[in-house]
């Protein structure tokens, strides 16, 4: 995960406070691929994910004014990028209830076994993709943080607002879950 | 005896929080006399290793996406005060010619007039109200 040294970073967004947008532009680039990760992560490779992902951006350019640096910047966008993919899995339930119900989770678990016998990278990854997808919202949030995106414990409880406590029990019954549906990978 | 159910979970635990003495004890006895357990932690690390090696393809143009609407959402924020002031200006140029043209027809702005009531006297509002 590429991070930035965070006083060089605190310039940046000072800069970018007084409405330098070369220097915004600078954190976009330097977040956009861990922020589109998460929220691909969250809703699967696809174009609403990376419209969420823009507007995760467009919230912290929006907050820009009243950011003080309490948290850090990877934590803030992660968790904006959290709550969005949250909202927006909310409203596609909610849009496609019934065939959401009825198609993708199941025959997403059958194209996983069926694959199984040569699984190469771009199959693994939609086999990784296909399992996080068939994961509770809030389970999928802890894999995505500690397990995808590598962030420690801490960071995680911090980025979702809950205890470690929760989040340690969420992931044990998650992984749980995963190994059974990706024993073909692993 | 611990059962199975909760050696799994100090297991997963252990791989994300430091147990505590006794728990890791009893991990550690369960790891040594059982080599399910040992290659169901071997699996585990697996698993993580395989989620952690997610990749997400870039997108070329993700940064120019973000900055356009960034640009787009500033002007709106921009336009929004022009607009309501000039709804704002019409109304009270709209106010004034209807004051104005009040004041050149009944030659005064008091009460009655802007009321419109400058005609009634007051045996016509008992009138009214008898009725």
């Amino acid at each position: 995960m590429k991070t930035i040294p965070i006083s060089k970073e605190a310039a940046y967004i000072q800069k970018a406070q007084n409405g330098d947008q070369t220097a915004f532009r600078y954190l976009v680039e330097q977040y956009a691929p861990q922020v589109r990760k998460t929220v691909i992560g969250m809703l699967g490779d696809d174009p609403e994910a990376d419209d969420v992902a823009q507007e995760v951006f467009i919230r912290l350019h929006k907050a820009l004014p009243q950011f003080r640096g309490e948290a850090k910047l990877s934590t803030f966008l992660h968790r904006i990028a959290i709550n969005l993919s949250l909202t927006a899995l909310d409203k596609r339930k909610r849009r496609n209830k019934w065939r959401i119900f009825n198609t993708s989770a199941n025959r997403s678990l059958a194209n996983i076994q069926d694959r199984s016998n040569a699984p190469e990278r771009k199959e693994m990854q939609e086999m990784i993709q296909t399992a996080l997808t068939s994961l509770e919202p809030a389970f999928r949030s802890v894999v995505v943080l500690r397990l995808v995106q590598g962030y420690s414990m801490k960071e995680t409880a911090q980025m979702l607002n809950i205890p470690e406590g929760t989040v340690a029990s969420r992931l044990a019954r998650a992984q749980k879950k995963l190994q059974v549906i990706l024993s073909p990978l692993v | 005896m611990m059962k199975d159910t909760e050696i799994y979970e100090l297991l997963v635990q252990s791989l994300d929080t430091e147990l505590e003495p006794q728990e890791q004890k009893i991990l550690e006895l369960a790891l040594q006399g059982r080599p399910e357990w040992r290659a169901k932690k071997e699996e585990l690390l697996a698993l993580r290793a395989t989620l952690g090696s997610l990749h997400v393809a870039e997108q070329a143009d993700f940064v120019d996406q973000v900055m356009l609407r960034v640009a787009k959402a500033k002007s709106r924020v921009i336009q929004l005060p022009q607009f309501v002031a000039q709804i704002a200006a019409a109304c009270v140029l709209l106010v004034l010619s209807v004051l104005m043209s009040l004041y050149f027809s009944e030659g005064s702005l008091n009460t009655d007039v802007l009321l419109g009531i400058q005609d009634l006297s007051p045996e016509d509002a008992y009138t009214l109200l008898n009725y």
